[in-house]
């Protein structure tokens, strides 16, 4: 039998060292090259969904994701460093970041709230998307033609946060070149963050970017979440209304100029926006230096941290040897993927289940068919556990089991005149560890070798907003055995710890021995993907 | 000369040192995926034996496993008849020490208290850096210096060679020469050949700082030897002697950074970090590495159209980065008080 794309071990020169899921129509792994004298250095691969290797529209996304991202070379987007085919699979290398999406760390257990986020910190992030997305607004093609590019899903899914304080932009997938094109034939990106002639299909330009970011921005010193609603639709018909609560009646600190950058950025009619994110970058600025708020990647470094908490490289302490036939699918965008790596490190599983179903807006139904996925054990030492698909993004991100260390927010709070108002169930977070905070899909991940079982329509956790307020890490990997355990979780009862034998065969030709085996996933009905799409066990 | 190594294509050379040579390359990947990178070649006398290759291969796949943004970042090495050579990502912009050269003059405090905060980061970073097994690694970079700072037109800040200090330490006496120069950052301790920690990297931090602070050399030594006994018993420079507005703060942060013994210094990087971002917060100097990467691209752009630096139009002062300060580049000044 040849082994299809999941149960392969290399690609290319990158040996797969863990699948870390997919999304949208790809699938992610860390990988590493393996050299003479013991040189490692990890990667991250992206390849088409196996259901998707011969859709023309996946591989021409992946293509040109390649060819533009050589010239996408900035610190703020995510660095894309090798290209490549192999055995007729088309694959992208990505550099490895370690941190979480900024969906992961703006989570809050109230629907339509987010984190509490320091303002430094809050300017400092959307300062930096804003000055990688100028980069990609103003890439030249080799000929030096300006190329146009709109990276059309600028959303928190999509912005990766580094332990180091870096600020990525990733996924530039959908990135449409408007030189080309300037209808889009269907709607991408994600209904919440996206702009209202995009949402109309109308054309657009690099202002509706300047909208998406404007939104983040809202939402980041707001503490609200500006466009959210139960469902797409009513999110569709907000952000159509063209109605934007002004800022500062929901936080009345806001300083006006900042409120005027916002709803200068999220303005109904492109025309009355900033013309470029560059100056969206530059209006923040003024406005942090009259505030005297200083705007410095070691504030977001140390958010990050007192969010997270501390985390290792998932290859530190990790087994050395790769175990690339173990395979995590879930839904989420690129960026949590990469981002789920973070969570590795800590021996528990990241989950991409459905996410919050106004982030995946796309009505593409091969993207969305790609989306419910399907998963299949992971390393041997692993507990397996149940999936808890959630409904909702909070309790989907997968990328992070949430802790808050009081003693370690930011001490710059000083520095911070703004602090948008705690959520409603959100208050005494931090001093408990008890963050309210989803403890994410991760400790919920799908540990089922189950194939073609996809469509298996998700009855869990159809509550949105509910927190979980399962057992919270307190500390790293030591505890994390005990950590991954959920006693309140209702829909998602705690697995039974021995590996189920029952592993198909046609996954398990990798590393069936050992492979746990939980129950099998539950779906979201509206993720239901084509029932041959259990791309696992298509031989080849 | 060399067109490839490995799957890299190498385009051309940009230098050659006791080591090897650096080259500027790309890597072309399928569907026009092109990348440009720096190719650094190490001569097969170094890894002639196994036991020296290992030594310099040992702590290059430590570097290789230190992600972080303040750090250059190792993508491959691989072996070629004539030696193996280590493949990093490219920076478009300027090392530090011909950034400080083209300067005209000093960079605004905030600026310059930017880069070296960045670097402290990074620094500390690798100092915590551990091992697979999670063991810590104690890695010390040994060699923070101008040339190994590296500032990309878009506000990177980032310190190369790690793991190449230490295996040329190790070849000083094979190479000559290799050492030339970087005397000027060493710690006491290490000029003495006490074993270092990395206190010897918060003292070549703490020269940075001097240096970026004031565009000034920290010592006027003419030669290496001269050098190391400034090091060892000269009288620390203040640097309000060589910029007269300079903050008390910050000399205080300086003279810290540079204590003799090391016990005095401060602990870790992110503890000078700290006093950096607190200095900065006290101050309102907005740390923005963007604004770095403004004035790399100016000084960069004088680099380029060929101006003559300060320094070297001065006839070569010893202070060694040009002390005139004619430029009225609004970057590179204190902000109007």
């Amino acid at each position: 039998m040849i082994a299809t794309a999941e149960q392969r071990d290399s690609v290319g020169p990158y040996r797969l060292v863990k699948a870390i899921g997919a999304g949208g129509s790809a699938r992610i792994d860390l990988a590493r090259i393996d050299r003479a004298y013991g040189f490692q250095r990890h990667v991250v691969v992206k390849r088409p969904l196996e259901h998707l290797r011969d859709d023309t529209r996946a591989a021409a996304s992946l293509r040109r994701e390649a060819r533009i991202g050589g010239l996408l070379r900035h610190p703020h987007l995510v660095a894309v460093l090798d290209a490549g085919t192999h055995d007729g699979y088309d694959f992208l290398v990505l550099e490895y970041v370690h941190g979480a999406s900024l969906r992961a760390l703006m989570q809050a257990e109230a629907p339509g709230r987010v984190r509490p986020v320091p303002l430094d910190v809050a300017l400092a992030l959307v300062t930096d998307v804003a000055r990688g997305l100028h980069h990609a607004h103003e890439l030249l093609d080799e000929q030096g033609t300006p190329l146009g590019l709109v990276h059309r899903d600028v959303s928190p899914g999509n912005i990766l946060v580094g332990y180091d304080g870096s600020v990525k932009l990733a996924d530039f997938g959908i990135a449409k070149e408007t030189r080309v094109a300037t209808l889009s034939g269907s709607m991408h990106g994600t209904v919440t963050y996206m702009a209202p002639e995009q949402c109309r299909g109308h054309a657009f330009d690099r202002r509706a970017d300047v909208f998406s970011l404007g939104v983040i921005l809202y939402e980041l010193v707001t503490g609200t979440r500006l466009f959210w609603a139960d469902n797409d639709v009513a999110s569709l018909h907000r952000v159509l209304s063209g109605t934007v609560p002004r800022p500062r009646k929901l936080v009345p600190q806001i300083p006006p100029a900042l409120e005027n950058v916002i709803l200068t950025a999220v303005a109904h009619e492109p025309e009355r926006r900033f013309p470029s994110t560059r100056a969206v970058a530059d209006a923040i600025e003024r406005i942090a230096g009259d505030l005297g708020v200083v705007l410095g990647a070691r504030w977001i470094a140390r958010w990050v941290e007192s969010v997270l908490g501390p985390r290792d490289v998932p290859w530190i302490g990790a087994a050395t040897t790769p175990d690339a036939s173990t395979v995590t699918r879930g839904d989420g965008s690129l960026v949590e993927l990469i981002s789920t790596i973070a969570s590795e490190g800590d021996d528990i599983d990241p989950a991409f289940g459905p996410t919050d179903p106004h982030e995946q807006t796309e009505p593409d139904h091969a993207e969305a068919a790609a989306r419910a996925v399907r998963s299949r054990g992971r390393r041997t030492y692993r507990r397996p556990t149940v999936i808890a698909t959630a409904l909702v993004a909070t309790l989907a991100l997968g990328a992070a089991t949430f802790i808050v260390l009081a003693d370690k927010a930011p001490s710059l709070s000083s520095a911070t005149p703004i602090s948008p108002p705690a959520a409603a169930g959100q208050t005494g977070q931090p001093d408990t560890g008890q963050t309210g905070q989803p403890d994410t899909g991760q400790t919920g991940q799908t540990e089922t070798g189950q194939t073609g079982q996809t469509g298996q329509p998700d009855t869990g956790q159809p509550d949105t907003g509910q927190p979980d307020t399962g057992q919270r890490r307190t500390t790293k990997r030591a505890s994390t055995k005990t950590g991954r355990k959920r006693p309140t979780k209702e829909a998602a009862p705690e697995p039974p710890p021995p590996p189920p034998s029952s592993v198909p065969a046609a996954t398990g030709s990798g590393a069936t021995a050992t492979k746990p085996n939980g129950p099998k996933p539950k779906w979201d009905p509206t993720l239901l993907l084509p029932s041959d799409s259990g791309s696992g066990t298509r031989k080849r | 000369m060399l067109t490839r190594l490995g799957r890299y294509h190498v385009d051309s050379l940009l230098a050659r040192g006791g080591m090897g040579e650096v080259y500027l390359g790309r890597v072309e990947g399928a569907f026009g995926f092109v990348r440009p990178v720096v190719i650094k070649t190490i001569r097969t006398e170094l890894l002639a034996d196994e036991r020296a290759a290992l030594m310099f291969v040992d702590e290059a796949r430590i570097a290789a496993g230190l992600h972080h943004r303040n750090i250059v970042q190792i993508l491959d090495f691989d072996r070629f008849e004539g030696g193996a050579f280590l493949v990093t990502e490219y920076i478009e912009g300027a090392d530090l020490r011909t950034f400080l050269h083209h300067l005209r003059a000093p960079p605004r405090y905030d600026l310059a208290v930017t880069i070296v905060s960045e670097l402290a980061t990074g620094l500390d970073a690798a100092h915590n850096a551990r091992s697979s097994d999670g063991v810590p690694l104690n890695l010390v970079h040994r060699d923070v210096s101008p040339s190994n700072v590296l500032l990309g037109i878009a506000g990177e800040v980032k310190l190369a060679d790690f793991g190449i200090a230490k295996a040329r330490s190790r070849s000083y006496h094979t190479v000559s020469g290799s050492i030339k120069g970087k005397a000027a950052y060493m710690a006491p301790e290490q000029i003495l050949g006490e074993p270092l920690d990395r206190r010897a990297d918060v003292f070549g931090l703490g020269v940075l700082l001097f240096e970026v602070t004031t565009r000034t050399r920290l010592y006027s030594a003419r030669s290496d030897a001269k050098a190391m006994k400034l090091i060892l018993g000269g009288e620390l420079p203040d640097p309000a002697e060589r910029r007269p507005d300079y903050p008390r703060e910050l000399a205080a942060i300086v003279r810290r950074a540079l204590a003799r013994e090391r016990d005095a210094r401060y602990p870790t990087a992110r503890a000078l970090a700290d006093d950096l971002d607190q200095l900065a917060h006290a101050q309102r100097w907005p740390l923005s590495c963007h604004a770095v990467g403004e004035l790399v691209q100016q000084a960069r752009t004088r680099m380029l159209h060929g101006t003559p630096p300060p320094a070297l139009a001065g006839g070569g002062s010893d202070r060694g980065f040009g002390a005139s300060a004619h430029d009225r580049s609004p970057l590179s000044q204190e902000r109007p008080q």
